[in-house]
């Protein structure tokens, strides 16, 4: 089974890694049509172009999915993430842990 | 001004650290940094740019002479060779480490009106460029990431089982009139001609209130809320005539034409700092279309961090309960009035349990509509009575059943872990356990080793438990079920007898003891639960274990693999003569993962990371 | 799982037991990796290295003993003697195997769906030179924070197990250990003031002058601070003296990192 890794980002990471396919955690805000806003986890607003079908079933969701050129997110599968997630101690983790590629 | 030589997005690159090859910048401003000790080597801070962006950076002393020979100084054009990137107290600056200046630009003066790129990346298409050359590149460049469009084959997407909800849909909404509708947010004094659109998540009865000087009136007050916020609106005497049976609870109404003003906060917990108050002309109407307002806005705490409230404090709570206590009226000794009240027992997946008392009429009448019910508290009082519970005074709200997406997980977890679970409550005892040292696996043989054999050595450790006893049969024992006794006692034909207490008894209260094995990063250990730890560890009495043998294997192998916080004590004791050093478990908590990966960050800060 | 739990460790001495007895001396015991416990990514798995073949794996150059992961399932494959599942936590993909056990607990393999968190244990094995994970146990998460807490583990435990290897792990864990020691005595803060007592500036020089002429640092790639820590430790009193100087040194611009954040350079 071949399938991509994926680097944990925050908005201020969607620059660096356009083109590349990620997984972004946010707090859902609202939903027009197919492109849905997120708050990431350092504070900033990002859009997800919701893949057909999606259903976001909790407050917190997970998104993999690829970076657009314009700092947006191509879903490509998403989860559940619950109504409780802490954003601030992940965005801690993912901050770190992109110090460590032979970890992460 | 000769052709712009700056490194478009140079800076950009290096800020957040993508790989980028001697860039051409310009040097800003240069400042010897404030020394350290008098006589330590000289520093300079020097501002580059790319004509884009601008950041801070440090030279390398061994570039020092370059500022000092004044080879570098203010719009000096430089092509950085080696740098890094440093974080310094949040802030990231270039510290460079070797650099070459280019002085065949002569003097060009300030390239571009570059922006602090620290902070927010700046918007795309929205950096001032001054020279043609790098706005041509840097426009070329945001086309072709924005033709960039993600590929389209999705290995995720064979899979797509979600639950199909959703809850957030947002278009522009109108009134039935064609009016756009407002938010709760948006609104304040200065204006009046708004429509709202928003739920009755709460509606009090009609209360009459009477002054010494003979005014009376009657009121009754609803909270509405929309997917902004809520707020408290009240309705006075002919008002209450007028809409006091056109609002159900639950449903979702147009409000307009009703004043708003300051709230008065010490009447209500309702976050808003205005509210409204119904007027004559105020008009009221049920909302056919009402799928996209939000049930019930709760910020829900966890039982287990009712610790981290004082008294007084309002939260809310969600929690299955599990206990509905006897309805009282005693006579309360300050006021000489009936006290009506009914306590609840309530858990929930914290691994905690409190009480919350109802009071008044509610408290009366209150009943269980079915097995795990499960209660949403809006607004509850902390109180330090017991421990930490909660009070639902006349304020507070609470739903049954209500339902939200929590409700279900709620159930949902009880259903699947809940019932086997033992619960910690926040009791008079209980203590944050700053003093007690949190050790590792390796770090407790060590100190076990050293141990006196006068000493005892408390800890608490991070662990999985990754075995259960070694025996299915060894781990309990038939204790005196005398309050305090627990000493072993010796079946005695149809009885069994304590010598401690000198007495027989019909039935032994079954106690655990046993060795679980715990492993962590550096090393494993076994330790000895008694009977509290061990009905958390496997979730059952040991009498449960003892009169069904058959659950045996399958509880021991659903109790292990799991981590908790172990708080311990270690102790040496002679074992077939030889000093062996003991430790057992003084008490057991889940984990809570938000606290201990707070206390990760701060390890991993000692490291400098 | 009830496999494991009748395995493993042989000896049968009283419960509650420590197991593994001291010396007289209180010299610590070999480790014995087998009992450990480690929080890891797939990629550390995947990555691991094998000193010799079929010889155990390694991760930052110490035995994996057991391991601990959370992933997403992507996909299943299960027969009756065997439950394959296909992990993905966004460093790598890994096979984990499962044998069913009477003791399974039903409900919970049926949450075994696609998609799902789930955390297992297990031991590292491999066939045809490819990597997979034993499974102990399989179970989702409940709680999404866990990730949080996992990766912080993870990187806790590389850090700390790089970042004292210039040192025997076991002397590390001495020194931690008279940390913990003097908390219990009441004594909250192990600062600086022993700084003092050395010539901080004097190992600064030195310090610098050891990298410029490390002959890891041909290149300029910096030296790793397992030789920096093996060296001037002891002329610190302590690694966490050196880690304070080391961390001065770097807010001075004097000491920076190279590729990675156990190299250091200097500008001198």
């Amino acid at each position: 089974m071949t399938l991509p890794t994926t680097k944990r980002i925050n908005s201020a990471m969607l620059q660096s890694t356009i083109g590349e396919t990620v997984r972004f955690v946010g707090e859902l805000k609202g939903r027009q049509d197919n492109i849905a806003t997120f708050l990431s986890s350092d504070k900033g607003t990002v859009m997800v172009h919701m893949s057909d079908g999606a259903q976001y079933g909790t407050k917190f969701m997970e998104i993999i999915g690829t970076v657009n050129g314009d700092r947006s997110i191509n879903e490509m599968t998403s989860t559940n993430f619950g109504h409780s997630f802490d954003l601030e101690t992940y965005d801690a983790m993912i901050v770190k842990a992109q110090k460590f590629p032979s970890v992460f | 001004m000769t052709s712009n030589p700056l490194t478009a997005h140079a800076i950009d690159a290096i800020y957040n650290e993508r790989p980028i090859a001697t860039p051409i910048l310009q040097i800003l401003n240069t400042k010897p940094m404030p020394q350290a000790q008098p006589g330590a080597t000289n520093r300079y801070r020097v501002l580059f740019s790319d004509g884009i962006n601008v950041l801070q950076g440090i030279l390398g002393t061994p570039l020092n002479h370059l500022v000092e020979s004044k080879a570098l100084q203010k719009y000096t054009i430089i092509k950085l060779n080696k740098h890094h990137i440093k974080p310094i107290s949040g802030r990231k600056l270039i510290l460079a480490i070797e650099l070459d200046v280019l002085d065949q630009f002569g003097d060009v003066g300030k390239i571009g009106e570059p922006l602090a790129i620290d902070g927010e990346p700046a918007p795309q298409g929205a950096a001032p460029v001054a020279a043609s050359g790098s706005a041509g590149r840097a426009v070329q460049q945001q086309q072709q990431q924005q033709q960039y469009r993600a590929p389209q084959n999705n290995p995720y997407q064979q899979q797509m089982h979600q639950p199909q909800q959703n809850h957030h849909t947002n278009q522009t909404v109108m009134t039935p009139s064609g009016a756009p509708v407002s938010s709760i947010s948006s609104l304040n004094p200065y204006h009046n001609r708004w429509t709202i659109m928003a739920r009755v998540t709460q509606k009090s009865d009609v209360k009459t209130w009477s002054k010494p000087n003979g005014n009376e009136g009657r009121l009754f007050s609803m909270t509405l809320m929309d997917d902004s916020g809520e707020i408290k609106v009240t309705a006075f005497n002919q008002q209450v005539d007028d809409f006091f049976n056109v609002v159900e609870e639950g449903k979702v109404y147009y409000l307009s034409a009703a004043k708003v003003d300051i709230a008065k906060k010490q009447f209500s917990t309702v976050k808003n700092d205005y509210e409204i108050v119904l007027q004559r002309d105020s008009q009221i109407e049920l909302a056919q279309n009402s799928h996209n307002v939000p049930e019930m806005r709760h910020e829900f705490v966890p039982l287990a961090n009712l610790v981290n409230h004082n008294e007084k404090d309002t939260v809310d709570v969600i929690a299955l309960i599990t206990d509905v206590g006897e309805f009282t009226d005693n006579i309360s000794q300050k006021t000489g009035k009936p006290l009506l009240k009914r306590d609840l027992t309530l858990i929930d997946p914290s691994g905690f349990t409190t009480r919350v008392t109802i009071w008044g009429n509610q408290a009366q009448t209150f009943a269980l509509p079915g097995p795990h019910t499960v209660i949403a508290l809006k607004g509850a009082s902390v109180s330090n009575y017991g421990g930490k519970t909660l009070n639902a005074f006349g304020s507070t709200t609470f739903k049954l059943n209500p339902d939200i997406p929590e409700a279900f997980d709620i159930r949902g977890w009880y259903e699947k872990h809940g019932k086997d679970f033992n619960f910690q409550t926040h009791s008079s005892d209980f203590k944050p356990t700053a003093e007690t040292p949190r050790m590792t696996f390796d770090e407790v043989k060590l100190a076990a080793a050293n141990l006196d054999p006068s000493q005892t050595l408390y800890f608490e450790i991070k662990g999985t438990i990754v075995m259960m006893s070694k025996s299915e049969n060894t781990f309990q024992y038939p204790a005196c079920p005398k309050a305090g006794c627990n000493k072993k006692v010796m079946e005695d034909g149809n009885s069994w007898r304590c010598e401690n207490c000198n007495m027989t008894v019909p039935e032994p209260e079954y106690r655990y003891i046993m060795g679980v094995n715990a492993s962590d990063h550096t090393g494993q250990d076994w330790i000895q639960a008694f009977n509290d730890a061990g009905r958390v560890i496997t979730g059952r009495p040991a009498e449960d274990l003892v009169k069904n043998p058959e659950l045996v294997p399958i509880t021991f192998a659903k109790s292990t693999f799991k981590s908790y916080i172990f708080k311990c004590r270690a102790k040496q004791e002679s074992y077939r003569d030889e000093a062996k050093v003991r430790i057992s478990i003084v008490a057991i908590h889940p984990l809570d993962p938000v606290e201990e990966s707070k206390k990760l960050l701060k390890q991993l800060e000692e490291y400098g990371i | 799982m009830s496999n494991y739990n009748r395995g493993g460790y042989g000896s049968s001495q009283g419960q509650g037991y420590v197991q593994d007895s001291f010396g007289n001396d209180g010299a610590p015991p070999k480790k014995n990796y087998s009992h450990i416990l480690r929080p890891v990514t797939i990629k550390q798995i995947l990555e691991a290295t094998q000193t010799q073949a079929d010889g155990d794996y390694k991760i930052d150059e110490q035995d994996i003993g057991q391991v601990t992961l959370i992933a997403v399932i992507r996909n299943i494959n299960s027969s009756a003697t065997q439950s394959n599942y296909t992990l993905e936590d966004g460093t790598g993909v890994i096979d984990v195997r499962k044998f069913p056990s009477e003791h399974d607990d039903a409900e919970e393999i049926d949450s075994l769906a696609q998609g799902t968190y789930v955390r297992v244990v297990g031991m590292v094995k491999s066939f045809n030179q490819k990597q997979y994970v034993q499974v102990h146990a399989i179970r989702p998460i409940s709680d999404m924070n866990e990730i949080t807490h996992h990766n912080l583990e993870v990187l806790y435990v590389h850090v700390s197990a790089t970042r004292s290897k210039g040192a025997s792990s076991s002397s590390s864990a001495y020194g931690q250990y008279n940390n913990n020691s003097m908390q219990m005595q009441g004594v909250t803060s192990t600062d600086t003031h022993m700084r003092g007592g050395f010539d901080t500036d004097a190992v600064a020089q030195d310090l610098s002058e050891f990298i410029r002429n490390h002959p890891d640092n041909k290149n300029g790639m910096g030296v790793h601070r397992q030789h920096i820590f093996a060296n001037f430790k002891h002329r610190l009193g302590g690694e966490q003296k050196l880690i304070e100087l080391m961390a001065k040194l770097e807010d001075d611009g004097l000491l920076y990192n190279t590729e990675d954040e156990d190299h250091f350079n200097t500008t001198h």
